[in-house]
């Protein structure tokens, strides 16, 4: 250990994070108190690594940040997130941003500021690639000094921001590829919530908690979209054909449209309320799609009810299906007519949040329409009260896909059970 | 199999390793030591051992097999050899989707290296250092990240115990630190006790001892 070069053990105890380990290690002896002062790249204060910062009171949390940074040089990864504490003042916080501002490449800070800080001003602009802010305000972007050419991965979480602001800041950012809002609150100017945001090179988008009424999002290099939990009337996405991968999870959107749909390879959707007609003929022209996934949807008529046919047809290279929706009378044969075989379709998963009697019927349908089907995983609901007409169902439910199980040796069924 | 070049290493203790010029590339030492020319005849490793190069090599090797077998299950896209799990920084920018075959590679890759850096301490050290000199990066980042997991939640005298670390603080140095950094050693609770116990005298000879050393500045 003692021949092993200074910073080589800054290289060992920048990977430690958590700043109560930097320091103990500081202490053993000189030269690891060197390392830990020119060498150590990362330091991290998360309220999760040391029981006693929940304890400690603000002031003597900032103090304490304070000395720890002030002790390094060359700092480039520098993580601050306590959960517990309501606010740093303004002060301390300006301070670390400052010291660091010169080397620092990745930035995460959750904290509330007061008064509020502008952290995109005080933080180092010129070498950060990661910046991951929570709980704070953004105001007054400009591009045309504040500039972020290295950001590659912007996240805003609960963050306060014009829809200017934010459109305006990642144009601020050329290399931006990763994006993600959570629960943002935005500053709409016009009486219609308007949002535009354009990108050219962005490649994975991750929205949550997002309430619009007019979003139009220019993305020509995105190849991933993750929505939860957001709430739009229109959503535009503009593109060029890049996207690969679109996932949806508790979202209702009035219009969706997304200009490209070629190469998606992935769709994955539950919970989701939208015009389904229209949403089929945009997926329609996917002929790459890989995996296809329906869960806890609502179709109202026959016109919406996802029909095998067009499936089978559109997505010849599909090969995991999912399905899950509320099987009405009558519609399931509907779904279920058609010649065309899914051919590629090795896994399939069916579910049901409410017992039926048709479910069977269902599977047996679709086991027909999968000639290389090798695995079949179906997910169930099961009351807490149960009642003796669903267990009955449950039971009967059993007893035929043993039977129907028997004509598909091959195939391994899995049961999942929530 | 094509006409691969080899190369002959010779460690300190006279043993002699031939590699393929893929795994004598993914040391940058070795590398340029080449492409200057020193490849025709052995090359001499003097600061690494036939034990630790033995293990080096192993590395080296799944590094060359698993950059193969990347290629061919991403889209053929030009992949950093330095990618995957071997650089362990924070992932900038999350990775799209893989695909079934990428995990199943990913997931083998992470397995290896598991066992591979189950290594007694002293080994570590010394693969720390071959890394360090022969200049291969994701090894070092394997072995800088054991070495840090072996490090974390320890005090500072039990990490000197388990690196074999003087202190060589002056106890004035010493005093120093221990103001400036009020989160090394005790808790709150811990201090207090030895506080109390301080007061009252109730140590082990073995606690005493321990103390005494730690707390020379004060008590002596």
């Amino acid at each position: 250990m003692e021949s092993l070069p200074v910073e080589v053990i800054g290289n060992i105890l920048s990977r430690l994070g958590a700043a109560r380990d930097v320091v103990i290690a500081s202490a053993t002896c000189r030269k690891w108190r060197e390392a830990c002062r020119n060498h150590l790249d990362t330091l991290s204060f998360d309220s999760d690594d040391w029981p006693v910062y929940h304890d400690l009171t603000t002031v003597r949390l900032e103090i304490l940040i304070t000395q720890t940074i002030f002790q390094t040089r060359g700092l480039q990864c520098l993580s601050i997130s306590m959960d517990e504490v309501d606010e740093f003042s303004a002060a301390p916080v300006i301070a670390w941003l400052m010291y660091t501002r010169e080397t620092l490449r990745q930035l995460l800070y959750n904290v509330r500021t007061t008064p509020n800080v502008n952290i995109l001003e005080k933080c180092g602009r010129q070498r950060l690639e990661v910046l991951d802010l929570s709980n704070n305000s953004i105001t007054g972007v400009d591009p045309s000094y504040q500039r972020f050419p290295c950001l590659k991965s912007l996240s805003l979480s609960h963050i306060s921001i014009s829809a200017l602001d934010l459109s305006l800041l990642l144009t601020a950012c050329p290399k931006i590829e990763f994006l993600s809002l959570v629960n943002p609150e935005i500053a709409m100017s016009d009486s219609q919530a308007t949002m535009e945001l354009s990108s050219p090179t962005l490649k994975k988008i991750y929205f949550e908690a997002i309430s619009l009424d007019k979003f139009i999002l220019e993305a020509d290099g995105l190849e991933s979209l993750i929505l939860k939990d957001c709430t739009l009337e229109y959503f535009d996405i503009i593109g060029k054909g890049t996207l690969k991968y679109l996932e949806i999870d508790d979202v209702s959107v009035l219009h969706l449209e997304i200009e490209s749909t070629e190469n998606l390879e992935v769709i994955d959707l539950s919970s989701f309320t939208i015009v389904w007609p229209k949403f089929y003929q945009m997926i329609s022209r996917s002929s790459k799609l890989r995996r296809l996934r329906l869960w806890g949807v609502v179709f109202d008529d026959e016109d919406e009810i996802v029909d095998l046919e067009t499936i089978a047809v559109c997505f010849p290279q599909l090969s995991h299906l999912s399905l899950s929706y509320d099987l009405k009378d009558g519609l399931i044969n509907y779904g279920l007519q058609g010649p065309t075989k899914l051919e590629n379709v090795a896994v399939l998963e069916l579910g049901w949040t409410v017992i039926s009697d048709h479910f069977s019927l269902w599977v047996a349908g679709l086991l027909e329409r999968c000639p290389n089907l090798k695995k079949l995983v179906i997910h169930g609901v099961v009351s807490e009260a149960k009642t003796h007409e669903e267990c009955h169902m449950l039971a009967s439910f059993t007893s035929s896909i043993v039977q129907l199980m028997r004509k598909y040796m091959r195939v391994e069924v899995q049961f999942e059970y929530e | 199999m094509a006409s691969a070049k080899v190369f002959v290493l010779r460690t300190c203790d006279g043993e002699t390793f031939e590699i393929d010029e893929s795994v004598a590339y993914v040391s940058e030492t070795i590398k340029n030591m080449i492409e200057d020319g020193f490849g025709h005849d052995l090359i001499p490793l003097p600061n690494v051992s036939s034990k630790i190069l033995l293990k080096v090599i192993e590395y080296c090797r799944k590094h060359v097999s698993n950059f193969e077998s990347s290629k061919k299950t991403s889209n053929g896209d030009e992949k950093d050899k330095d990618n995957d799990s071997w650089k362990k920084e924070k992932e900038a920018v999350p990775e799209v989707e893989k695909d079934a075959e990428e995990k199943a590679r990913v997931e083998e890759l992470k397995e290896w290296e598991t066992t591979f850096i189950d290594i007694d301490q002293q080994v570590l050290f010394d693969l720390l250092q071959a890394a360090n000199y022969l200049n291969i990066k994701g090894l070092l980042v394997m072995a800088a990240e054991k070495a840090a997991s072996m490090i974390r939640g320890k005090t500072p005298e039990q990490i000197r115990e388990t690196f074999n670390i003087k202190n060589d603080f002056t106890p004035e140095e010493y005093e120093d630190i221990r103001k400036k950094d009020a989160m090394n050693d005790f808790t709150p609770e811990e201090y207090e006790e030895i506080r109390k116990k301080i007061a009252d005298n109730h140590f082990t000879p073995e606690e005493y001892e321990q103390i005494r050393k730690e707390n020379a500045w004060a008590i002596e």
